[in-house]
């Protein structure tokens, strides 16, 4: 009683930006804006253009959450954060939501106390080198000097993967995606590792291409993922159900272009469900039952949100591999809508 | 206004509350306790903050993980390390890693700093415009980006480790070669001067080079001898210049074999090669330079899981002794010329003394060197993607050292330039009136007293330098910040921890540092009666 | 003279010869300027060589260099074309300018920054000139500045003439009367928060109601001459000294019991001390362990002391009770009654009784703020919303992070030098004060901070700060860090203006106390004004520093001008690989400010020299 009117008249300093309170939801409304972490720039997942317009692979999920939420694709505020401000971001409440290539790990979940609500993306850990070194396999790359990006997984799995197969490597830790790619094209190491997508990503945008091939060694599993803080179950699903969506549309076929049609001759019940025409499913976690087709309008469903970002039509190029749908022999495959 | 009242009056009046503001003998009692006061409610709402905050996340302080395996590699480490010592030996790493770039850079940027004042002060035109371009520059723009154009001109402009390899296609090319050699009938002295190009750079350089160190040399005999035997005096070096030019830096000046029949070949030589007698190579990726090996060491052991080298010790022990038995000498020799007027001829004894147990010592231990090189097969080809053998000097080091000693040396240079003009005109004059040389004035009169007014600023400088190396972080040299503050804190998610552990250690730094200086500075500081 | 035995006398004088050929023109400059002994000679062809090494190695570079086209590997083919090995493509400068000077900031806004800037010469004029026509000319050149700058980015009519009437009004001003400038200094923290980050007109018009509200009371409390009057206001405020005195001791009271029972649970020296086969490591353990417990130690001392004061004050002899014997304390220990009547509000209530009933400065200062302070808290919020209904003078709210580039370094370098000049001069303050306390605090924050690196009290501001705030508390980062910045700037502000005081002749001090003035008068009236006088140059030169290490909050996700914007930009795939021009741009852009305000602190210096000796 004493003390809220302490933090009260803390609180009360016009600079505040308001307070991150048990539920996420409430806030998010509240302040009619999600605040969304992203990377600071990475290629395809996250950067801002010209004009200052985030665009990615991880953006438009940001989007499409705050479709789903606030009604708005484009009420997002962007925090960029690098890899060492990313989880205090989200645990202190800077940030709702974190969409930022994080890789799902045990400590992360448990130790740090956030929920990884689905994997947007599933990576793993792979090295490029220059054609002319002649090598053909990771496991010939004992005593090479290896770029590695720090602040992340990939630094510990390249020391297991060394250490498994007793080589010895020059660790480079570089701080970020384009740091690490000149220092690989000036030669100052041998080697780049960091998840494959990013590493084709670069391979795609360098200028010499052809000279540069990644080896067939996939040495970790990187399932990348949106996170929200532990504790606030409604967020999370709120989160975890855009998510699904996205998968859902794509399964139906339900894209960006056609979705009033669908919505207005579909028949199929689990559409009819998603779309809000049957059920009351946004209410259930205090949204109303139009959430998931803004969130579909927003970018379209997973298939054309990749596509736009990351696939073969952009200068990236990445196929969908293990992130095609399950129907189509990859992983991603959705909660049903029921 | 109540002004202070006088102690008679006080005393008559008795104490009344209002005493407590009014009175100045209690008003400083008052504000320190309601200060006092004020200091306990923060620091304990801070703390009370920190406990509920840790509450909430489910969180606690607990240094446990510096136990913990770091499971992540170093690049660049003085002690042993690896991916399964634990986080704590990391944090030692990156202390030492961070004292070593602060040590070094201080005194690069002092001498770096003192030669760029006194020379500022020049009256050479053009040294003193340059070094007026130079401190500008330097000062004027964030340490950051130096830091980072400095490692990109390092990594970008050296070659690549791969280029100082014997490729199986070289071997071949050495074989033609052999053979058109053997027809030709030799080739050597000759091939190297009619093959200079002279429109290059670098010849270019050694020209104007070869230029500077005649006319200078000639300068200098002339103002001594007549002008014929200046002529040839001036001419030693110069001839020296040519011969190293020849011999030494012959590969930059000239590429061997221009004739026609050697160009249809490959390269018969790698694209780079090491120097200074084959032995340093620097690549894009560090510097190789040869490593000390012993073959008769001492042993060792270690303190505080920081490995001693008991030959290191002795070696520095050596040092010590025979630096002491030098300046006895030289004290001997001081006293004995206050008496008879007379100095002894010592120079010969103080080499003897400071080097011939050294030199004795490190040859009882066996000392040479480790080259660095690329290991070969059979055939001469070389394998592997880096220099083996050697240390390998990183070039995030070599990077934020030069870029924290050529910023920070700017800051030196402006305060040795204001020091030394600090000193009176008078001073200098009446050093010329006794006869003194300029070099000696700057020595013997000028820089002592210059020293006093450099010194506070200059402990200041390495402070900042010390801190400064946290900016290690842009070109990812693991440092206290990189380890602790970096991917330690990164790996394990204790911010508050790792943080608060981080700034004791720096703050410990900066306090030994200032009062290290402060103890010297008091030392030569003028004493004044 | 007349009687002469000279054969010829000449009549008019010898032509004076021309100075030998060494000896004049060119050739003695040369001689004395660059080869006057064998080791200039030797230092001046070291320097041509470093000058040709220079020149040639990037004169092709800058000779290609390349500034239309849309990407690097177009500024890559037209360098092929022209024949060239390398060249600079400026290209990206030419595309990405807006990014590096304003971050994300929405261009058709950006004559809001730009105003912002130029109003920020017009605020500086007084501080630098006071009563002199230079302010007239400062703000004549910044209004001109302004427009061409407002020009370049192409603003809107309507920002641009309102632009123009508003550096008229202030130039006319200006000339009339350069004083009164001040109100211009003054307005400016408030408009220019607003101009920046947007929002209703009425929020920094009732920031500014609440100052004059809070002068106003001040005013009125020290100038009244009515008795009753100045009895009812020391009445008052001696009411609402002693409620905060209450809730003050009230809270640390509720801290100090959570606190003990928390202590227990955590675990400062878990892990310390940990078995280990090595004896080494164990004495290191064992003296980390030693170390941290006696750290812990320390705190629950202070802890404690913070305890037994609230308790104290509380006069609450159970809660000491609890402290002895480890028994809950009662629960109307802790209410807000016994709170009230806690001898510590007592206290309170009575020493600001007595000091206010004689009209102390201090008090009227601290009536002020409670007028101020309560405006803003609980009638502003209304006003703003009432007004804003009526006539909704809004201009569209920018979020912070849409700020970067050197908007964002200077915004954060100006604030937080700002912000702690008060901050620096109490410091210097405390560390000359003849109180123990005060003296030892204040040492004690500045070598702390001095001691620590600006990266890791940045990154305090970006990962620590949630720490010791009430929990979810929080707010923008931007704010976090002018906060940690400002801490930092006043740390090395106190010891320039510690230079200041101290190069005063002691008579200065004398003088005042033979006057009869108090401690503050003195020091307002005497001291600073000449104490900050000498410290102006050590103040620009702290501010050149401070504005060069703004680059630093790129390593907590800001967009610094270095490395957050180029980061960005690289991330680009059209510019993925571009180093060194966005390098070259923003290090040319600092060299341009940094040098000009070096040279400007020079130029003060010199000045300020000639007025003393």
């Amino acid at each position: 009683m004493k003390k809220s009117a302490i933090i009260g008249a803390l609180a009360a300093s016009t600079l505040l930006a308001g307070a991150a309170s048990a539920a996420t939801l409430d806030d998010v409304k509240a302040r009619g804006e999600l605040n969304c972490g992203v990377n600071v720039g990475l290629t395809g997942f996250g950067m801002a253009d010209a004009n200052g317009t985030w665009v990615g692979f991880d953006v438009d999920l940001c989007r499409a959450v705050a479709a789903a939420v606030l009604g708005d694709p484009t009420k997002v505020k962007f925090v960029p954060t690098t890899g060492e401000t990313r989880f205090t971001a989200l645990a202190s409440g800077e940030i709702d939501l974190l969409v930022r290539n994080s890789t799902a790990t045990f400590t992360r979940d448990v130790d740090l106390k956030f929920d990884f609500v689905g994997i947007n993306y599933y990576d793993g850990q792979g090295f490029m080198v220059k054609k002319e070194l002649g090598v053909s396999s990771a496991k010939e790359l004992d005593g090479a000097t290896v770029c590695i990006q720090t602040g992340t997984t990939t630094e510990l799995n390249l020391a297991d993967f060394f250490k498994a197969n007793n080589m010895t490597y020059t660790p480079v830790t570089v701080q970020d995606d384009s740091e690490a790619q000149r220092q690989y094209l000036a030669g100052a190491c041998d080697a780049y590792t960091t998840d494959a997508s990013g590493l084709a990503a670069g391979r795609a945008t360098m200028a010499d291409a052809d000279n540069h091939i990644i080896l067939p060694e996939i040495i970790s599993k990187e399932p990348l993922g949106p996170l929200v803080r532990h504790g606030d179950n409604v967020w999370g699903d709120i989160v975890r159900w855009t998510f699904n969506t996205l998968l859902i549309a794509e399964e139906k076929g339900i894209t960006k272009a056609n979705i009033e049609e669908v919505a207005a001759s579909s028949t199929d019940p689990e559409v009819r469900r998603l779309l809000g025409l049957e059920g009351d499913m946004g209410k259930m976690f205090g949204l109303d039952n139009e959430w998931a087709k803004r969130a579909i309008a927003a970018n379209g469903n997973y298939g054309e949100i990749f596509e736009t970002n990351l696939g073969t039509g952009t200068p990236i190029g990445l196929a969908r591999g293990l992130n095609a749908l399950w129907t189509q022999g990859g992983l991603q495959y959705a909660w049903p809508m029921r | 206004m109540a002004f202070a009242t006088s102690r008679a009056e006080a005393s008559k009046g008795g104490f009344r509350l209002s005493m407590l503001i009014y009175d100045t003998r209690f008003r400083a009692i008052t504000l320190q306790v309601v200060a006092l006061i004020l200091f306990l409610l923060f620091i304990g709402w801070l703390t009370d903050n920190v406990i509920r905050n840790l509450d909430a996340k489910g969180k606690d302080i607990n240094f446990g993980f510096l136990w913990v395996r770091a499971g992540y590699d170093i690049e660049q480490t003085l002690i042993p390390y690896t991916n399964d010592s634990s986080h704590g030996r990391a944090v030692i790493i990156g202390l030492l890693n961070t004292l070593v770039v602060a040590f070094f850079g201080c005194i690069l940027a002092t001498v770096i700093g003192v030669i760029v004042g006194v020379l500022r002060l020049s009256n050479n035109w053009l040294i003193s415009r340059l070094m007026t371009i130079y401190v500008e520059i330097f000062r004027n723009v964030p340490l950051l980006l130096w830091i980072l154009l400095t490692f990109v001109v390092i990594s970008e402009t050296m070659p690549a480790p791969a280029a100082f390899k014997i490729t199986p296609a070289i071997l071949e090319s050495r074989a033609a070669l052999e053979g058109i050699e053997a027809q030709a009938g030799g080739n050597g002295f000759w091939s190297r001067i009619t093959g200079l190009q002279t429109l290059s750079l670098p010849f270019f350089l050694w020209l104007l080079a070869l230029i500077g160190i005649s006319a200078s040399a000639w300068q200098y005999a002339r103002s001594r001898l007549d002008a014929g035997k200046a002529a040839l005096i001036a001419a030693i070096p110069a001839v020296l210049w040519i011969v190293a030019a020849l011999t030494v830096f012959s590969p930059s000046l000239s590429p061997v074999l221009a004739d026609s029949e050697a160009s249809a070949i490959g390269p018969t030589e790698p694209a780079a090669s090491k120097f200074f007698f084959d032995s340093i190579a620097l690549t894009n990726r560090g510097t190789n330079v040869p490593a000390p090996l012993l073959d008769r060491p001492l042993g060792g052991t270690e303190i505080v899981s920081v490995p001693v080298n008991y030959s290191v010790l002795a070696v520095i022990a050596v040092i010590i002794v025979s630096v002491l038995a030098n300046r006895s000498v030289i004290r001997r020799a001081n006293k004995l010329q206050e008496t008879t007027g007379t100095r002894p001829t010592t120079w010969w004894i103080s080499l003897l003394i400071l080097f011939l147990p050294l030199i004795l010592l490190l040859v009882a231990l066996g000392l040479h060197w480790e080259v660095p090189a690329f290991p070969v097969n059979d055939e001469g080809v070389s394998q592997g993607f880096n220099f083996r053998g050697g240390i390998q000097v990183m070039h995030s080091f070599t990077a934020l050292l030069i870029a924290l000693s050529l910023y920070t040396s700017a800051f030196i240079a402006e305060i040795v330039r204001a020091g030394i003009q600090a000193i009176s005109r008078g001073q200098s004059e009446a050093a010329a009136a006794l006869g003194l040389r300029p070099g000696r004035t700057m020595k013997l009169v000028i820089l002592p007293q210059a020293l006093r007014v450099i010194i506070p600023p200059l402990i200041s400088q390495y402070l900042n330098l010390t801190k400064n190396t946290s900016l290690g972080i842009a070109v990812s040299y693991l440092d206290l910040r990189g380890t602790l503050g970096g991917i330690t804190l990164n790996q394990t998610g204790r911010e508050l921890e790792c943080m608060l552990l981080m700034m004791l250690i720096y703050l410990t730094i900066s306090l030994i540092i200032s009062s290290g200086m402060n103890a010297f500075n008091s030392a030569v500081k003028l004493k004044e009666r | 003279m007349t009687d002469t035995s000279h054969l010829w006398v000449r009549e008019e004088m010898l032509r004076p010869e021309p100075p030998p050929l060494r000896e004049a023109g060119l050739v003695k400059w040369v001689r004395e300027n660059l080869v006057s002994s064998p080791v200039n000679t030797l230092l001046t062809v070291a320097g041509l060589l470093v000058a040709v090494w220079g020149i040639w190695t990037a004169f092709p570079w800058w000779w290609h260099s390349v500034w239309n086209a849309s990407s690097l590997g177009e500024c890559r083919e037209i360098v092929a074309a022209a024949g060239g090995e390398s060249g600079a493509c400026w290209a990206v400068i030419k595309a990405r300018w807006h990014q590096f000077l304003f971050g994300f900031y929405p261009p058709e806004h950006y004559w809001r920054p730009i105003l912002t800037g130029g109003l920020l010469f017009a605020a500086l004029a007084p501080v630098l000139f006071w009563n002199d026509r230079k302010s007239a000319h400062m703000v004549g050149f910044a209004g001109i500045a302004t427009l061409a700058a407002l020009y370049a980015v192409s603003a809107n009519s309507l920002a641009f003439a309102a632009t123009a009437v508003i550096f008229a009004v202030i130039w006319v001003a200006a000339s009339l009367r350069p004083a009164s400038l001040i109100w211009v200094t003054g307005l400016f923290p408030f408009i220019s928060i607003w101009l920046i980050w947007g929002g209703s007109f009425w929020n920094p018009v009732n920031q500014l109601l609440a100052i004059a509200l809070g002068a106003l009371v001040a005013r009125v409390y020290y100038n009244n001459t009515s008795k009753w009057l100045n009895d009812a206001f020391a009445l008052v405020i001696a009411l609402a000294a002693a409620y905060v005195a209450s809730v003050v001791i009230g809270y640390s009271d509720a801290i100090s019991t959570d606190f003990f029972g928390k202590l227990r649970e955590a675990s400062f020296w878990q892990g310390f001390g940990q078995q280990s086969d090595n004896v080494f490591s164990m004495v290191f353990g064992a003296l980390a362990s030693v170390l941290v417990m006696a750290l812990t130690a320390a705190i629950w001392l202070l802890l404690a002391i913070t305890y037994v004061f609230s308790a104290v004050l509380n006069y609450n002899l159970a809660d000491l009770a609890g402290l002895i014997w480890g028994e809950t304390p009662p629960e109307w220990a802790g209410s807000a009654w016994a709170g009230m009547i806690s001898l510590g509000a007592l206290l309170a209530f009575a020493l600001v009784f007595v000091a206010a009933r004689n009209r102390s400065v201090v008090i009227g200062i601290l009536a002020g703020l409670l007028a101020g302070g309560g405006w803003l808290l609980y009638q502003a919020p209304k006003m703003v919303t009432y007004m804003a209904t009526d006539l909704p003078l809004t201009i569209a709210p920018v979020s912070s992070n849409m700020i970067g580039g050197f908007l964002l370094a200077l915004i954060i370098g100006v604030t937080a030098i700002a912000a702690s000049l008060p901050l620096g001069i109490m410091l210097a303050l405390g560390r000359r004060s003849d109180m123990w306390l005060m003296k030892v605090l204040s040492v004690g924050f500045i070598e702390f901070i001095r001691g620590v690196p600006l990266i890791t009290l940045l990154f305090t501001a970006s990962l620590l700060l949630q720490y010791f705030l009430p929990p979810q508390t929080n707010f923008d980062l931007i704010l976090r860090v002018i906060i940690l910045a400002a801490l930092f700037s006043a740390a090395y502000l106190a010891e320039v203006i510690r230079g200041g005081l101290a190069a005063l002749p002691r008579g200065q001090y004398e003088a005042g106390d033979s006057l009869g003035l108090t401690y503050w008068q003195a020091q307002r009236l005497i001291i600073m004004p000449q104490a900050l006088k000498i410290s102006i140059p050590g103040i620009v030169s702290t501010f050149i520093g401070l504005f060069k290490d703004t680059t630093l909050v790129s390593f907590v996700g800001l967009l610094d001008p270095l490395r957050g914007v180029t980061t960005t930009v690289r991330a680009d795939i059209n510019w993925k690989g571009i180093y060194w021009e966005p390098y070259i741009f923003v290090g040319a852009i600092f060299f341009i400010i940094c040098f000009g305000m070096s040279r400007y602190s020079m130029y003060l210096e010199r000045k300020l020299k000639t007025d003393h000796r």
